[in-house]
């Protein structure tokens, strides 16, 4: 296990690496002055000759590029990301204080998903060749090919303004967050259904399944105990997997529903040319997404031994 | 002594072999949910062919009133500077449409050479070729574009290229995969040792056998395209007011959600319906080209 372990580590690194590479080199392949283009979009255009040379020589943007990359690698690796030119503030307090917005979201995303994916599965599974299999599969469709932002407005239009139930800006209540991980947990709620009566239909063809009929036990036992048991390995790891994918998500969610997090604070960067807070709030969400899929390998290889010895 | 005949071999008529296209057809018409996709597709591809002559009124003009709702006048209804909502949705069909197809190319042509290179000559060149496809796969999907658009700034043109270059990897991937199986087969084996040059053999012996996966990938890819060029538009990140986009529509008409809905609806149900059409034809394709599938 340790084995497996280390070794999906050590593939990791160099593929570190190279993300910190592409995210550097955002800055370098950009036409023009990034300092320009930056106190721009930062500061409303009020560029001095004194405050470009300060802010240049402040990013080391004066030095040849190798050293300004060593220099970018050596003080990300310690979690020194910078400072953001539009906040005036250290990027890494930004950026965690966006994070943990952020990952409460998907975790919300994530219950729904499974809230509504898991028993649509499973009532697929059981009914196969039904209306209800139709009816299921149909919405993992409409999932797949729903546009984020126009969902999420689509809910606050019914829930928000016309039936009042839920607020449509979510002012830190719990029954803010209903709505945005309703919206962020659509589309995975479509995928982790189809996966979940693919996956149920599949166990319940085992011998296993016939013995434990031929043994006379119910059929509500049989595919609730022995099927739905190993039907589900394969589900978690897709979830953990589209926990990852949330993050994503999240740009959208976060902007349609007026929160703060990540993925808005991405937007807003990009929109005022505050690279150094791109270049933390990008590293940290790439960061997150690689460490969650990684986590969900090992725990997959844990679950299922076959895969750590293939 | 002389054997009895065996009693199977009666002389039956040989069954017309009609070729696998011929089924692959015949499945795929068979499928209600990919003819009805198709068709709605085929609907959205002739309104932005025909745009100027279906909508009723110019994209960009000022025809009523602002906010107007949707009325004999304005099916659609008028936005908030009182253009028709209709005539842009159809106008926007273009802009969405060209997004989808102008970015799948990158990605197949990029990706598939990307792929193909790796797989056939293996090695160092595949492992390094393989680890930047994995840097580009850590970036969570819309991620990725936001990227690209941060470093060439907003725009129509610069999503095109985001969206592609984004879906790079998947093309990588799956080709590379194919091509590892392939490339060990005797015949292609067989046309190294005729002399083929490594490009002759890539290009006649190998792409033509990965075609079907890239076809169906490529239709869905088309929709997720969609999706995502529209996404970055919502963000502001995409077309500029006052382009007639879908993505940036839905985005004009959210303050006014509650007074005047279908601005937004509009152009979100254009999305919709389109990208929805192009996965159940996708889907129809993918099942129609298994060849597990059976014509029955």
């Amino acid at each position: 296990m340790a084995a497996y372990v280390g070794q999906r580590i050590a593939v990791l690194v160099p593929v570190v690496l190279l993300v910190f590479s592409a995210v550097f080199a955002i800055m370098h392949v950009l036409p023009g002055d990034p300092v320009q283009l930056m106190l721009a979009g930062a500061e409303a255009g009020v560029t001095t000759p004194e405050r470009i040379g300060q802010l240049r020589r402040s990013m080391g943007l004066d030095q040849p590029l190798y050293a300004q990359y060593s220099r970018f690698i050596a003080h990300a690796a310690v979690g020194d990301l910078g400072q953001s030119i539009r906040f005036q503030a250290p990027v890494n307090e930004l950026v965690s204080a966006a994070a943990v917005q952020t990952f409460e979201l998907s975790f919300a995303g994530m219950i729904a998903a499974l809230f509504i994916g898991v028993p649509l599965g499973i009532a697929a599974g059981l009914y196969e060749n039904t209306w209800l299999d139709s009816a299921a599969m149909l919405l993992a469709l409409v999932g797949v090919s729903m546009p984020l932002f126009w969902l999420g407005l689509l809910l606050i239009f019914l829930v928000s303004i016309h039936l009042h139930w839920l607020p449509a800006i979510s002012g830190g209540a719990l029954k803010g967050i209903i709505l945005p991980a309703f919206t962020l947990g659509f589309i995975s709620a479509g995928i982790i259904s189809r996966l979940m009566r693919a996956s149920l239909i599949e166990a319940l063809r085992n011998d296993y399944v016939r013995t434990a009929m031929a043994k006379g036990l119910a059929y509500r036992v049989v595919a609730g105990k022995h099927a739905l048991r190993n039907a589900l390995i394969p589900v978690i790891t897709v979830a953990g997997l589209q926990f990852g994918g949330m993050l994503s998500g999240a740009v959208i969610t976060e902007t349609v529903f007026s929160r703060p997090g990540l993925g808005s604070l991405i937007v807003k960067a990009i929109l005022w040319h505050d690279y150094p807070l791109i270049q933390g709030a990008v590293l940290l969400t790439s960061a997150s997404y690689v460490t969650v899929n990684l986590l969900i390998d090992v725990l997959y290889a844990w679950v299922d031994p076959r895969i750590r010895y293939a | 002594m002389a054997n009895p005949p065996p009693r199977s071999a009666e002389i039956t008529r040989p069954r017309k072999w009609r070729g696998r296209s011929s089924a692959t057809w015949r499945l795929f018409i068979r499928n209600a949910g990919a003819v009805a996709g198709t068709v709605v597709l085929l609907a959205w591809v002739g309104a932005a062919l025909a745009a100027p002559r279906l909508a009723p009124y110019d994209p960009l003009a000022i025809s009523g009133v602002s906010r107007q709702a949707p009325s004999p006048a304005h099916l659609a209804g008028t936005d908030l500077l009182g253009r028709d909502v209709l005539s842009r949705v159809i106008f926007g069909a273009r802009i969405s449409l060209a997004i989808g197809l102008i970015s799948v190319a990158i990605g197949v042509a990029a990706g598939a050479l990307l792929g193909i290179v790796a797989g056939y000559y293996g090695g160092k060149l595949d492992f390094v070729l393989m680890r930047v496809v994995d840097a580009m796969l850590a970036f969570p999907g819309l991620l990725l574009a936001l990227m690209v658009i941060a470093a060439l700034g907003p725009g129509l043109v610069n999503v095109m290229l985001a969206v592609g270059i984004s879906s790079i990897p998947l093309y990588a991937r799956l080709v590379r995969g194919s091509c590892l199986s392939i490339r060990t087969i005797e015949y292609v084996q067989a046309a190294r040792a005729m002399g083929g040059s490594d490009g002759r053999v890539m290009y006649r012996h190998i792409l033509p056998n990965v075609f079907g996966p890239i076809v169906v990938l490529s239709t869905l890819q088309i929709g997720s395209a969609i999706l995502i060029g529209s996404a970055l538009s919502y963000l502001g990140m995409g077309a500029q007011p006052p382009t007639p986009e879908w993505g940036l529509m839905t985005s004009e008409g959210q303050a006014y959600l509650a007074s005047a809905w279908w601005i937004s609806t509009g152009p979100g149900f254009a999305i919709f319906s389109a990208v929805i059409a192009i996965h159940l034809m996708g889907d129809g394709l993918r099942a129609a080209l298994d060849p597990r599938s059976t014509y029955r």
